[in-house]
């Protein structure tokens, strides 16, 4: 598509036209562009710094748990990623197993959060500060 | 289906240790509360896999399609840590605050899942099979730590556990995926030899290298991730605390010593008993550092400690510090004295823990000052825990003494002196603290209010006794760990 | 090199500015009319019954626990199921009995569950 052709179209003030005009402009896009590992990588890195800053920022423990599966979902992004670019399954069967061990450890934790409740009525986690130093 | 079948054979401890698991858990289901039962069941089952383990030595095989590997390094690991875990589960029918908790028969399973989970850290060679087998121990010992619902320091204590553990674990995954998108495999074999075709002078395997350590170190409480480990130990029952400070961080020196010395090492290793490090991937200075932090830290913070777990806490990660030193020096002999050094640590923290099981009963209390005049309480324990102390300290004629010896003379002849100076001189700070302890016991008047005699049943003073003798008796006569860790420190795959 | 990149600019622009417009547009010139029945809670139809933001009971919490473990374990199941037509005559019986124990290990797990009464709802 030709940029000036699309400036063109813009500045013609029919808004079905500019539409139109966008419409098959975007699925041309989205055929055009390639999308290679690299987008998928970058996706994964993103996600998982999302993760980790939320574990170390986030002050609910339910949330930290939270942030910790999305941790584990960029994992599984890149595995699968690199597993279909290098052509060899191995990355897809371990995200099966990060994904069951990430149900268990949510169990587990969303456990010890029940009792942690019980025992201290609260989930802020700079509040459960009887074990220090 | 054959070659499954081949590796059945030898995959029958693990086996055997499954099904005394399931067996547990039913036998649990049926017979009545305070029953001795399941714990009977679970120290059977153990014993059995244990003789099928000892069965195994000497065999050097892959099973399952290159996923798990039987060799000597990996059946002493394994008998270590069955005899810890029959030990602990010995500790947990002695302990008062397991029997008082809400459900009493629970641990003995879960502490068999964890054996479980730590035999696989010790036996696997791929990545996936090291991350389960990881998480395996992981889970189990997140359970076990918050065992006593109604407290609230055991759930606290269960609750950072599981925060640290998921996060620490979840970076060692992202960077096994990115190290599996640089070359294409799992298997740490592979790596190891794709690796060294294209050198490592690819900065982001630093990275990856330092995001793995996050996992390993987490486990073995090295510096840096080491964070959650006084809370932990002082939250846990006790004999949960000995186990995580035995079994898990020595299952977790398994799978660090066995990623590193395989996957970072040229394929051709072992010239002249010393190990190639593939070009440009220096972990061993960073091991160096990590192990000088995790000594001064440990040992520095345990001498304002008041609370005696807390202290072990401590100390245990100094010990972790002197255990990764002999990964340094990354040779046969380093690798030897490590195995040497994790006999005398299991044999004396599994002491000191069961003479603290043993104080505590009594004074519902872990903190040093409440043991004031404890030897003129119970003078047997106290000189137990003594022993126990010295050991700790690595005072000659003990066991302690014989694993630091065998360590800083691998560091002296690879000619890291300042290294085992640096060894020695936290040794000497460790000292101190031991001895404030035995201090406290042996040189300060009881209270008025609580002097009188404490009195244990006979299993409690055999059981003491038993963990006694290894701890003298090898400090002595020490030729057979000496040879048993030498026979044991082959790895497969490598010459 | 950039400029391959100015359509897509302009796409993501015209797509917000379109968007904040219409959301703005619906507003300005729609009637406004409230009443009381149509700011009340949509609860399919019923008559809303108390506040949204009450505790669950705990019981709900267990289902949601066992939930999330059985289905998920089910995940390894999958591949088994797609790949056993694949199998050679003599192996299928195999791979079903590795199958079988795989469940019979998560049948004792919900024997222990039933039995340690967390699936009795009182």
């Amino acid at each position: 598509m030709n940029l000036w052709l699309f400036i063109l179209m813009l500045s013609s003030c029919d808004i079905r036209f500019i539409l139109l005009v966008l419409f098959l402009n975007l699925s041309l896009l989205l055929i055009n562009i390639m999308i290679d590992i690299n987008f998928y990588l970058i996706l994964s890195a993103i996600l998982f710094a999302i993760g980790v800053i939320g574990v170390l920022v986030r002050r609910n423990a339910i949330i930290i748990f939270m942030c910790i599966e999305l941790m584990l979902n960029a994992v599984n992004i890149s595995l699968v990623s690199f597993s279909s670019f290098l052509g060899n399954s191995s990355g897809q069967i371990f995200v099966f197993f990060v994904m069951t061990v990430a149900a268990a450890e949510a169990a587990i934790g969303l456990a010890i959060v029940i009792s942690l409740f019980r025992n201290k009525e609260t989930l802020n986690i700079d509040e459960i500060n009887i074990l220090k130093w | 289906m054959e070659q499954t079948i081949i590796s059945l054979k030898n995959f029958i401890p693990e086996c055997v240790l499954i099904v005394t698991i399931l067996v547990c858990l039913l036998a649990d289901l049926i017979v009545r509360k305070k029953s001795a039962v399941v714990a009977v069941i679970g120290i059977a089952g153990l014993f059995v896999s244990g003789w099928f383990v000892i069965g195994q030595f000497g065999v050097k095989e892959s099973v399952f399609f290159g996923m798990v590997v039987i060799d000597p390094y990996s059946v002493f690991f394994k008998l270590l840590f069955i005899v810890s875990t029959v030990f602990i589960i010995l500790f947990s029918l002695a302990s008062k605050e397991i029997k008082d908790s809400t459900h009493t028969n629970e641990h003995v399973y879960l502490m068999i899942s964890l054996t479980l989970g730590a035999n696989l850290m010790a036996s696997s060679v791929n990545m996936l099979m090291m991350y389960l087998a990881l998480e395996t121990v992981s889970i189990t010992s997140y359970v076990l730590a918050g065992y006593m619902k109604k407290s609230k320091r055991s759930s606290e204590a269960a609750m950072k556990y599981v925060i640290y553990g998921a996060a620490s674990s979840g970076i060692m995954i992202y960077a096994m995926s990115l190290l599996y998108g640089y070359t294409g495999s799992m298997n740490i074999f592979e790596i190891s030899s794709i690796l060294s075709k294209m050198g490592g002078t690819n900065p982001m395997l630093v990275i990856v290298m330092v995001m793995i350590l996050a996992g390993f170190g987490y486990k073995i409480s090295s510096v840096p991730f080491h964070f959650w480990t006084p809370d932990v130990y002082e939250g846990a029952p006790i004999p949960v605390t000995g186990f995580l400070a035995v079994t898990s961080s020595a299952a977790g020196f398994a799978v660090l010593i066995r990623f590193f010395s395989v996957t970072f090492l040229k394929s051709t290793t072992m010239l002249n008993g010393s190990l190639q490090i593939i070009d440009g991937i220096r972990w061993t200075e960073i091991i160096i550092v990590l192990s000088v932090a995790s000594m001064i830290i440990g040992n520095f913070v345990a001498v304002w400690q008041m609370s005696f777990k807390r202290l072990l806490a401590y100390s245990s990660i100094a010990q972790g510090g002197y255990i990764m030193l002999g990964l340094v020096v990354a040779n046969q002999q380093g690798l030897t004295a490590i195995f040497v050094y994790l006999v005398a640590y299991m044999i004396m923290n599994l002491g000191a823990f069961y003479a603290l099981i043993m104080i505590s009963n009594k004074l519902n209390s872990d903190d040093i000052n409440d043991m004031k005049g404890f030897a003129y309480r119970a003078p047997a324990v106290a000189v137990g825990m003594g022993i126990f102390m010295f050991a700790l300290s690595g005072i000659p004629a003990t066991v302690g003494f014989v694993g630091k010896f065998y360590l800083f003379s691998a560091l002296i002849e690879s000619n890291m002196i300042w290294l085992a100076l640096v060894g020695m001189m936290n040794s000497v700070v460790s000292l101190f603290f031991y001895i404030k302890v035995l201090k406290y016991m042996f040189l300060s008047k009881p209270d008025e209010e609580n002097s009188g005699k404490i009195y244990y049943g006979i299993a409690g003073y055999v059981l003491l006794f038993i963990l006694v003798i290894p701890t003298l008796l090898l400090g002595i006569y020490f030729g057979p760990i000496v040879r048993f860790a030498e026979m044991s420190a082959v790895m497969f795959g490598l010459k | 090199m950039l400029e391959s990149y100015i359509p897509i600019m302009l796409v993501l622009s015209f797509a917000l500015i379109f968007a904040v417009v219409m959301i703005n547009l619906s507003s300005l010139l729609g009637p406004s009319k409230p009443d009381k029945e149509k700011l009340s809670t949509y609860e399919s139809g019923m008559e809303p019954i108390g506040t949204a933001r009450e505790r669950f009971s705990v019981k709900y919490y267990m289902v949601a626990v066992s939930f999330i473990l059985f289905d998920l374990e089910v995940v390894f199941l999958y591949p088994w199921a797609i790949s056993f037509i694949n199998f050679p005559k003599a192996e299928m019986v195999y791979s079903l009995i590795v199958a079988l124990i795989f469940i019979f290990i998560l049948f004792v797990g919900l024997i222990y569950e039933y039995k340690k009464g967390v699936l009795k709802w009182d």
